[in-house]
């Protein structure tokens, strides 16, 4: 710091020594032509007029002086007179003696010359050393902070505004980059922790989720092998197996999918299509369990809407929700889907006549591996996937999901799809 | 100062009363919170329980009687009211019940009035690409009294967003609204904040909306009792 501070110093008086020497150069250069051309004028004079000769060499020779004053005490008068003379010669001739005695002052210019310099010079360097110190304090700032991202580190960015009071606004946006710059890496880390968590739960509920059925299904198998059993009893605990196998299948098939996608390993891809064909997709998929039941499916899609949507994932969202419906209604009811199409978005409304949702459990359904307490009553199938998948789906296109308790019974889902994607 | 960045907003121990002896409301009492940056939280509650008050107090429209807000670590009521107003406009975007749109000015200019005040640049490109998205291509030139309740608040939701603000409080934004109008301005305003990286922070009384929110927190009496 030090050495680079004299260096600049030594630079600053080299520059103004540079200043001096071309100054002076410049000024005797010029008082050298001023004299010149009175000397020119001078010898001009006096070929012209030769019978003053003595008086002119005599204010040449003493400029600034009496051509004829002798003492000091005098001097006032003499002065005098002399401006009087140089009136007269000026009057006489048309010729400004003034002139010959201005080779005294060039000597004052350039005094004053010099003295201005000095003076700007040094008002400069302060000026430019205080900037500096200013600057120099701010970048110290800035590779602090730099330092601190390079240790992981992305909280202490300093305060922009309290530390910028009077800055100019180059500092301004380099702090405000800075801050951006720290929200983003601090983002990146949280997500990267947040991410890291959210394997090692959707690990650990996972192989929660498969012990059970794993266990049925282990119970089943013992039985069936067992020597105890009739061939009666043993095939009844072969079907009941096969079932076991079954429901592991779907969880199974269930829990890749959800795996798949909380790990970004499928990427939604939208693409302009038919929300009616995805939702009649959707819905051919629940028609069997529906007719097992006798659950009349009603559809009300005033017109079909093109949006941009990923066919195949919403497909699987809305089954979830459809498979919701038909498991939790009764048998002979009625299951409605609507379409409405809003401004920006398109909403599918899905309505059924089941046993519904208490209003203490409509924020904790879209939790991963929730039940809800009558569903698991109702029903021993489900692992509590399915509408989380479904709001993963949705929200990562910018839909969402949200339900209703119906007056009566049932639930009304309400769905929404944006109706054309934006990338930013 | 030092600041965890991961917050976006932090509320201290915030008290407000109303009136005074025997009348005075504490209508937010003692309330301290902290908000995650990129979420969007809803904050439900009856009326009267001091959720209105207390969106207003983290927005700095209304001076608490004890406590701190933090926004992105700085303590917004310790800047005086002209450095407080500017700091308002340029973190945080307000999405009222009510609008709040100037009634001689068309969308296009009800839009880009905050970038007016603090003298920013309108990119021409980011309001259009604002209206596209809200819906309102069509009505950049249309005054407010022609809108319908839904497009009123669109074009308060595009106000509020084309500043970027890092955080957006939304005083029950659907309140005047049909449920329809009112799903759509709510998945809007969601997938918006999505998109953008903000932080939204809304109140509101309805259950579908306050599902569609990773978090929900409950006021009753000027307190948090749930979260």
């Amino acid at each position: 710091m030090e050495r680079e501070r004299n260096k600049k110093i030594r630079k600053y008086f080299a520059g103004y020594l540079v200043f001096l020497i071309l100054f002076s150069f410049f000024m005797y250069i010029l008082a050298g032509y001023e004299t010149e051309i009175n000397r020119q004028r001078i010898l001009l004079l006096m070929t012209e007029h030769p019978e003053l000769e003595a008086e002119i060499i005599a204010a040449w020779e003493r400029p600034g002086r009496l051509p004829f004053g002798r003492n000091e005490a005098g001097s006032r008068k003499e002065l005098l007179e002399s401006s009087r003379m140089a009136e007269l010669i000026e009057e006489k001739y048309g010729y400004d003696i003034g002139h010959l005695i201005s080779e005294r002052t060039w000597l004052g210019f350039w005094g004053a010359g010099v003295c201005i310099g000095t003076v700007w010079a040094v008002i400069l360097g302060c000026l430019e050393q205080k900037r500096s110190a200013g600057d120099r304090d701010k970048l110290r700032k800035v590779y602090e902070c730099l330092g601190q991202f390079r240790e992981g580190k992305f909280e202490g960015i300093p305060e922009s505004e309290s530390d910028t009071e009077d800055c100019p606004e180059e500092w301004m946006k380099i702090w405000e980059s800075l801050r951006e710059l720290g929200v983003y890496f601090e983002g990146l880390k949280e997500r990267l922790k947040e991410e890291e968590n959210s394997t090692k739960a959707l690990i650990t509920d996972i192989s929660h989720q498969l012990k059970t059925p794993l266990a049925s299904l282990r119970m089943c198998h013992e039985l069936a092998v067992g020597e105890q059993q009739t061939e009666e009893e043993r095939k009844e605990f072969r079907e009941q197996e096969e079932k076991e196998i079954e429901k592991l299948e779907s969880l199974l098939k269930e829990l890749v999918n959800l795996s798949r996608l909380e790990t970004h390993m499928i990427q939604l891809k939208p693409g302009t299509g038919s929300i009616k064909k995805t939702i009649t997709a959707a819905v051919s998929q629940i028609y069997m369990k529906a007719k097992e039941k006798d659950i009349r499916l009603q559809a009300d899609i005033a017109e079909d809407q093109e949006i941009c949507h990923d066919a195949r994932w919403t497909e699987e969202a809305l089954v979830n929700v459809f498979d919701n419906a038909v498991k939790y209604s009764g048998e002979h009811t009625v299951v409605t889907v609507r379409v409405k199409p809003l401004v920006t978005y398109v909403m599918i409304e899905i309505e059924d006549e089941g046993i519904g949702i208490g209003k203490d459990e409509l924020q904790k359904i879209y939790q991963r591996f929730y039940r809800g307490k009558d569903a698991s009553k109702m029903s021993e199938e489900g692992a509590g996937v399915g509408l989380y998948l479904t709001r993963m789906i949705l929200e990562r296109q910018g839909g969402s999901i949200s339900a209703k308790q119906k007056r009566g019974n049932g639930t009304v889902f309400r769905i929404t799809l944006p109706r054309a994607q934006f990338s930013h | 100062m030092k600041t965890d960045i991961s917050k976006i907003l932090v509320v201290e121990d915030l008290v407000k009363c109303y009136g005074t002896g025997e009348n005075m409301v504490r209508a937010v009492d003692h309330t301290s919170l902290e908000i995650e940056r990129g979420k969007f939280t809803a904050i439900v509650g009856r009326s009267g329980s001091g959720k209105s008050t207390l969106l207003h107090l983290i927005g700095g429209l209304d001076r608490p009687d004890a406590g701190k807000v933090r926004i992105e670590g700085k303590d917004i009521f310790a800047l005086k009211d002209e450095r407080l107003a500017e700091f308002r406009r340029k973190k945080i975007g307000f999405v009222f019940q009510d609008y709040n749109l100037i009634p001689s000015l068309n969308v296009w200019e009800n839009i880009v009035l905050p970038l007016g005040l603090d003298n920013r640049k309108v990119r021409r490109q980011d309001v259009e690409e604002v209206l596209v998205k809200i819906g309102l291509a069509d009505k950049a030139e249309a005054m407010p009294n022609v809108l319908s309740g839904g497009q009123k608040q669109r074009t308060a939701i595009a106000r509020a967003l084309i500043t970027r603000p890092a955080l957006i409080l939304a005083d029950e934004p659907t309140g005047n609204l049909d449920s329809q109008t009112e799903l759509e301005v709510i998945s809007l305003m969601k997938s918006c904040v999505t998109d953008f990286g903000q932080t939204l922070v809304m109140i509101t009384h309805d259950e579908m909306i306050a599902q569609m929110a990773d978090r929900v927190i409950e006021i009753t009496d000027g307190k948090v009792v749930n979260d």
